[in-house]
């Protein structure tokens, strides 16, 4: 489904990644571990698209098209999620306001009736549940006076209700205490799926035990230097990145 | 002589030398030696009325157009009368609510012109083009509540220009009297009829009293077009423990300006001076806010937020000044601005003047663009680029909207805004959720 190939990305003319190849299939999940400053941030960006990231070699397909062609909004609609490490905070935009209008665009894009206010609320509702997200803050404004564990919540919520294909999960445990990181973690989980792949990046093997992927792979310095399966995880708790990158 | 100064009549001394008339021999005296104001009068730099001032606008004939431009605001729970060609439409407009008296201004000054001495042009005083409309006013309203009234019915005064083919003026007045201990809420809307090709002139001035413990929201909405001249002045005084809340939202216009003045005649009053703008297109848009702190222990707050997109140019321009002897005053401004496009301008300088020590004081003004995350956001979220602008500059402007204590009021506005904003009837209905 997702096929990176020697990509090469700067950032304000530094080098981040430097050659990072990675296939993912249909139903997998894979994680990406790394140090700070590994090139982690940078790699879920330029997936989803942000602006500031200039791909100076190297593709990345996405079930066989140019994802790096399309605009942020495009990939989106064809089913690319970027769960942030950092959710935005937007005053004066209700939750369930900015989720009705992505969920309708996505529908839009897909070619399927858009969901009115009350067929919307109800979905909504039904969505809600599964991360145990309060109804109190789909009415609040967007990530506004939201706690850590509040925001990385409503980011999976935003995720079953999108219904991605590809999700892309930016240290989405980072700041969590263990109660939420189970939510969060139950929330993903119930969302895996065959036809579905995920890209689970964390700095910390924890979440791992949590959402426990096929493969995971060891970032350093913009590179893959390692791939394994789930053990790798725990060998890298044990024996450090330092090792493991040299 | 030709253009607006040919319409002052000649500043004679006239024959009955009551208090009205000498009110329109000063403005028309003023306005004759003085001329209208040019770019070199500071308060007029960013906003040329040079064009203005050479047409030669004839009077609005008496128009039908009132009851139309009512149905088309659709039912907003208000109390409403409209007026057009400078003229009140009471007929249409029904019983006034309960503690609410509501008169023609001509029948009032007619019936027993004392009763207005002292109001009519207290509140602004007859200079530029408030002058002109001294000068030239045979109308418009007196809104009377009653004190102690608690009227829950919005009063809505709508101000309907009909454009023709040949440039048109209009010079309504409008007083409102809030009776010592009263509650209320007034709305003055400014609509433009559809059809005509020229320009039309609404050369209005509005004087509010709000009386001692009496509590008045303000709101003032302008849904300007490529036609619409509005050359405004509002003033305010303030008794004792007064409350008073504008609401102003000024959407485009060939030009739209606003002069606001709010006067702290009695102590411990507060004035929350809200408002929004949008221009695109070749809209220019000007608000000048005046503060005067003359009596103490009074609080303003003074909080725009300005739109500017297309080639349109915004000015705002406020003064807050605490004299001496207003000790305890607290006078704040704030100015924000969003940016839509390289074409677009905006000029702003909020200013104070203290002459007091014993005072509290900030003001603050901004110009910048969407916030580049925000809009990553709502794109990585399948928001189309276009739409997630407009949903982000709608949602900077409703801080002030969702002020407006009607709301039916607030959807309106927000939909008159939205109606103006690229996308903007895709994000229409799904708002208030």
């Amino acid at each position: 489904m997702l096929k990176i190939e020697n990509l090469h990305v700067r950032v304000g003319g530094t080098e981040i990644l430097k050659g990072l190849s990675l296939e993912l299939g249909a139903g997998e999940v894979h994680a990406i571990m790394g140090p700070n400053g590994s090139g982690k941030s940078t790699l879920s960006y330029v997936l989803a698209g942000r602006d500031g990231y200039e791909v100076t070699e190297g593709r990345v397909l996405y079930d066989g098209v140019d994802l790096l062609a399309l605009a942020p909004e495009e990939r989106a609609a064809k089913g690319v999620f970027l769960a942030f490490q950092y959710p935005v905070e937007i005053p004066g935009v209700s939750n369930v306001y900015f989720l009705k209008a992505a969920v309708n665009a996505v529908r839009k894009a897909r070619g399927e009736k858009e969901l009115d206010a009350i067929e919307f609320m109800r979905f909504a509702r039904e969505k809600a549940k599964l991360v145990a997200l309060d109804a109190e803050l789909l009415k609040r404004a967007v990530n506004s006076g939201f706690s850590g564990g509040e925001k990385k919540r409503n980011e999976v919520f935003q995720m079953a209700a999108l219904e991605p294909r590809l999700a892309i999960l930016d240290e989405t445990d980072s700041g969590l205490d263990i109660d939420a990181l189970r939510i969060v973690s139950d929330g993903v989980n119930a969302l895996r799926g065959p036809d579905r792949a995920m890209l689970v990046i964390t700095h910390y093997q924890r979440l791992l035990d949590y959402i426990v992927p096929d493969r995971v792979h060891v970032l350093v310095d913009g590179r893959i230097v390692r791939s394994g399966d789930k053990t790798l995880a725990g060998e890298l708790e044990a024996r450090g990145y330092a090792e493991l990158g040299g | 002589m030709s253009g607006l100064i040919s319409q002052v009549p000649d500043p004679a001394p006239s024959a009955g030398a009551g208090w009205l008339a000498t009110l329109r021999h000063e403005a028309a005296a003023y306005l004759h030696a003085r001329g209208f104001p040019g770019k070199k009068h500071e308060a007029w730099r960013f906003t040329s009325v040079r064009e203005i001032v050479e047409t030669t606008f004839a009077p609005e004939p008496a128009e039908r157009a009132a009851p139309a431009a009512l149905d088309a605001l659709g039912d907003d729970g208000t109390w409403r009368v409209a007026i057009a060609a400078g003229r009140p439409w009471l007929d249409g407009a029904g019983a006034a609510p309960d503690g609410v008296t509501v008169e023609s201004l001509a029948d009032a000054l007619a019936r027993d012109p004392a009763a207005l001495e002292g109001q009519l042009g207290a509140g602004v005083a007859a200079q530029d083009f408030a002058a002109l409309n001294a000068a030239l006013f045979t109308d418009g309203l007196v809104v009377r509540i009653r004190a102690g009234a608690d009227v829950t019915t919005p009063l809505h005064v709508v101000h309907v220009a009909t454009p023709g083919e040949a440039p048109r003026a209009a010079y309504p007045r409008v007083l409102v009297l809030a009776e010592p201990g009263s509650r209320a809420c007034v709305v003055e809307s400014f609509v433009a009829a559809p059809g005509g090709s020229a320009r039309h002139l609404t050369n209005v001035v509005t004087e509010v009293a709000v009386g001692a413990n009496a509590h008045l929201e303000h709101v003032r909405v302008t849904e300007g077009t490529d036609r619409t001249v509005q050359l405004a002045s509002l003033g305010v005084r303030l008794a004792r423990d007064a409350r008073y809340a504008s609401r102003v939202v000024t959407l485009g216009g060939a030009l739209s300006r606003l002069d606001l003045f709010v006067r702290f005649e009695g102590a411990g009053a507060e004035a929350l001076l809200d408002g929004v703008y949008h221009v695109d297109g070749q809209d220019h848009v000007d608000h000048h806010v005046r503060v005067d702190h003359v009596a103490g222990h009074g609080t303003s707050r003074t909080r725009y937020r300005g739109l500017a997109d297309g080639r349109g140019h915004a000015v705002f321009d406020a003064i807050g000044v605490v004299h001496r002897g207003a000790a305890g005053s607290a006078v704040h401004q704030e100015n924000r601005n969003l940016l839509l496009s390289d074409a677009a301008t905006v000029h702003t300088k909020p200013h104070l003047e203290i002459d007091e020590d014993d005072v509290a004081a900030s003001h603050g003004a901004t110009v910048g663009a969407l916030d580049e995350a925000q809009l990553f956001y709502l794109r990585a979220r399948a928001v189309p680029l276009s739409e997630a602008r407009s949903i982000l500059t709608f949602a900077f402007a409703r801080a002030v909207l969702d002020g407006i204590g009607h709301a039916p009021l607030v959807a309106r506005t927000s939909e008159a805004l939205l109606s103006r904003l690229p996308e903007g009837a895709a994000l229409r209905g799904g708002l208030s959720a």
